[in-house]
């Protein structure tokens, strides 16, 4: 029996149902005008009125909008459809803990609404409350036990509190009740399939996960996937033969790819008292084995040097460093700055790296042949060894190296871009910034020298010139190109200016860029929630388990971080004593004064 | 061949790659740069403007893909000849690490192409400092002859004379 107050004559009612239909297809403007009409001859009906605040709301009329579905709420306390659209304005509005409260009241009086319950698990799950998220997935699931998402999200909700084994045996009662086995092809299958088997692994059954991958193979589009679960899980398992043939599948399929070679070498069961040159002349000549069948790939000549020592080493290096300056790799110098940490290996880098200048600086040729090399070779090498000093802590030999360089070939952006950061590092930050402007001149269309001409800018406290400088880049129709970088989330642009200003002391202007990464990060968590229906529906389960991890952790991104630490600082000095003990002064003095 | 051609052959390793490209106002800097590296004279901007408005009579060089010489040209009507036209060559320079290669050649080749192109164009000429033999020979090796000289060309630099070469464009 419907409420008096809540019935309508028959035609008001048909039209109220076509408001229902308006809002699915988002016509809100049309729904608006319908709405009014109904409320002209029953100007107190609560539900068409909490329907006129949904479209007010969304046709950007928010406060009109909130006050109509009030007064709609206000007079029908007891319809589920008043306290759903209350429910969904404050959920548009990022108010997840009191949009749950209005569909659990909207629940109490339409139990098995499937919409309220769509929409309080998208809710629960946006706030991690895995145990209503279960709960409300197995209700769905009982009204409506043949849709799939329903399956999906159940298996889901399962997985998140960490029973595993229930969401398999839901994933497999959905799959035992197809009628029809799906074609071949089925690339949502094949993604479910892949991600039950993950499951099995996360559960810690090894043997069933290496079971099920078996079973699942030729029904899963996949390859690549299932090579790198196989390869992993017989590790695991002890199967070192078999891994190693899986790894070495995947390096047949991706030789750049270092995971892989790690994995292979992990399966060559070094015995314990192998000693460590045995171990690197193995990964030597295996890694010489393999680049005879990828020739061109490069991490198969890099890789090694990471084990080789000594003598060894210096052949090794002496080799790649070769072909890398005649072809004129310009990321050499960053390709080998990890091997940078241990000094005797930095060493051998410098000796043969200045003697490859002296042979080309005397005899245009490298180190032992005869060949004459163009005079490029003979500027790489200058550009690695600029990059070295600098690295190094030799700044006076570092530069002296990048101008005798820039001499030789003034127009290569690298060398003012490397020339500048040498003076950064010599703390001479107005005259990097006048090299990186430098280097900018000479290629007014690639944005990274722009960026980091920016940059060096803000560093010298050149915050009006750094923003006219970047707004080459931003949109064109915009007039102020902070406004741009603010619509594309720039975070490295808002953090420096933040810091700029910082030194400068304009407190209020870094407030204002810190707040708005802070901003960003939230956009970056609100983004998620349409993901929780897409991705079901699309069964891409195994990236929305990985967003979902990653959202969790979101904010532990360094940026966030630091302008987090640097908006306590400006705005709480007092605390800088706490700081220092979180983030591990190593003065002791300093911190104690600070106490007192 | 004699052997010794043949030996330094042999020994030049693979021939470095040659490219050309148009100038732009994106990279009319490196011109910039080349200009100020290579020739003792200053340019005003409206030769960098009128260079870097996709002109075909102007050119980058490049040296495994670093820019290391340019050519920038203009047309001009020839006096009391009509419709005839010559070509100036303003700039052609090499950075000096990279001569020997061809570079050069390359760059003047394609000038020279530019002009048999078009039937009006009669002939292409420019001035060399009097003193710099290196690039007279250049010049003369590929046809170019000394039409006069004229003292005084150059305001700030010594010598100040300067030879004019001059090449008639197949026609």
């Amino acid at each position: 029996m419907i409420p008096g107050h809540r019935e309508l004559a028959s035609r008001e009612a048909a039209q109220f149902k076509g408001l229902l239909r308006f809002f699915e297809h988002r016509q809100y403007k049309r729904g608006l005008k319908s709405a009014e009409q109904i409320l002209k001859k029953s100007p107190e009906h609560g539900e068409t009125l909490a329907m006129k605040g949904l479209f007010l709301s969304n046709l950007d009329r928010k406060e009109e909008g909130y006050e109509c579905v009030r007064k709609g709420l206000k007079n029908d306390l007891t319809s589920h459809i008043c306290w759903h659209v209350y429910g969904l304005l404050y959920r548009a509005d990022k108010e997840y803990e009191e949009a749950t409260k209005c569909y659990r009241n909207a629940l109490k009086f339409d139990k098995n609404n499937m919409q309220i319950l769509r929409d309080l698990a998208l809710l629960q799950i946006q706030m991690r409350n895995y145990e209503g998220y279960a709960e409300t997935r197995d209700l769905l699931l009982q009204l409506n036990s043949h849709n799939r998402m329903f399956w999906i999200g159940f298996a889901i909700a399962f997985q998140l509190n960490g029973d595993h084994d229930l969401a398999i045996r839901v994933l497999k009662t959905y799959e035992d009740s197809m009628k029809i086995a799906p074609p071949k092809g089925d690339y949502e299958h094949s993604e479910l399939l892949l991600y039950r088997n993950t499951l099995y692994e996360e559960s810690g059954d090894l043997e069933g996960a290496l079971a099920d991958l078996d079973a699942i193979e030729d029904r899963v589009c996949d390859p690549i996937s299932v090579l790198e679960k196989r390869g992993n899980l017989l590790q695991k398992l002890g199967q070192l033969g078999k891994a190693k043939a899986t790894y070495r599948r995947l390096i047949d399929e991706n030789p750049e790819c270092r995971d892989y070679l790690v994995g292979y070498f992990a399966c060559f069961g070094f015995p314990a008292d192998v000693t460590e040159d045995a171990r690197s002349k193995q990964i030597v000549e295996e890694c010489a084995l393999l680049a005879d069948h990828h020739s061109r790939a490069n991490l198969l000549r890099r890789f090694p040097l990471d084990y080789l020592h000594g003598d060894a080493f210096r052949t090794r290096a002496s080799a790649y460093v070769r072909t890398m300056l005649r072809k004129g790799v310009p990321s050499l110098f960053v390709n080998l700055k990890p091997l940078y940490a241990d000094s005797e290996r930095a060493a051998i880098i410098e000796d043969i790296m200045l003697a490859q200048q002296k042979s080309l600086k005397e005899n245009s040729t490298l180190v032992g042949e005869d060949i004459k090399e163009p005079p490029t070779t003979y500027l790489w090498t200058q550009y690695y060894l600029a990059q070295h000093y600098d690295r190094k802590g030799d700044i006076e030999c570092a530069l002296a190296l990048v101008n005798e360089t820039i001499a030789h070939t003034p127009t290569l952006v690298e060398l003012y871009m490397t020339k500048a950061r040498i003076l950064k590092h010599a703390g001479d930050l107005d005259g990097a910034a006048e090299v990186m402007n430098e280097a900018r001149q000479l290629d007014l269309q690639d944005r990274c020298v722009i960026s980091k001409c920016t940059k060096y800018l803000i560093r010298s406290n050149r915050i009006e010139e750094a923003e006219k400088t970047i707004g080459l880049f931003t949109r064109p129709d915009i007039k102020d190109p902070i406004k741009d970088l603010i619509d594309m989330q720039c975070l490295w642009f808002a953090k420096e200016t933040a810091h700029g200003y910082i030194r400068q002391n304009k407190i209020g202007r870094a407030l204002k860029r810190l707040h708005q990464i802070e901003k960003h990060f939230d956009d970056f968590t609100d983004d998620q929630f349409d993901f929780h229906t897409y991705c079901l529906r699309k069964t891409t389960l195994r990236s929305y388990i990985r967003l979902l991890k990653f959202e969790d952790t979101l904010y532990t991104h360094p940026t966030f971080v630091d302008a987090a630490e640097s908006a306590i600082k400006v705005t709480h000095p007092g605390l800088r004593c706490l700081f220092d003990v979180m983030f591990g002064a190593n003065d002791m003095v300093t911190v104690l004064s600070g106490l007192v | 061949m004699s052997a010794d051609t043949v030996a330094t052959t042999a020994a030049a390793g693979r021939a470095p790659r040659l490219d050309l490209d148009v100038i732009t106002p994106n990279n009319v800097g490196q011109l910039r740069c080349l200009n100020s590296a290579l020739f003792p004279v200053h340019y005003p901007e409206s030769f960098y403007t009128e260079a870097a408005n996709n002109n075909p009579l102007c050119q980058l060089g490049y040296f495994n893909q670093v820019c290391v010489a340019a050519v920038c040209c203009r047309r001009e009507p020839i006096p009391n000849e009509g419709r005839k036209q010559r070509v100036y060559l303003m700039t052609l320079g090499v950075l000096a690490p990279y001569r020997g290669y061809g570079l050069g050649t390359k760059l003047l080749d394609y000038a020279l192409d530019q002009c048999s192109k078009d039937a009006s164009i009669a002939e292409i000429y420019l001035h060399v400092q009097d003193g710099n033999d290196e690039a007279l020979s250049f010049y003369q090796k590929r046809g170019f002859t000394i039409r006069e000289t004229v003292p005084d060309y150059y305001t700030n630099i010594k010598p100040s004379a300067a030879h004019v070469l001059v090449k008639c464009t197949a026609s």
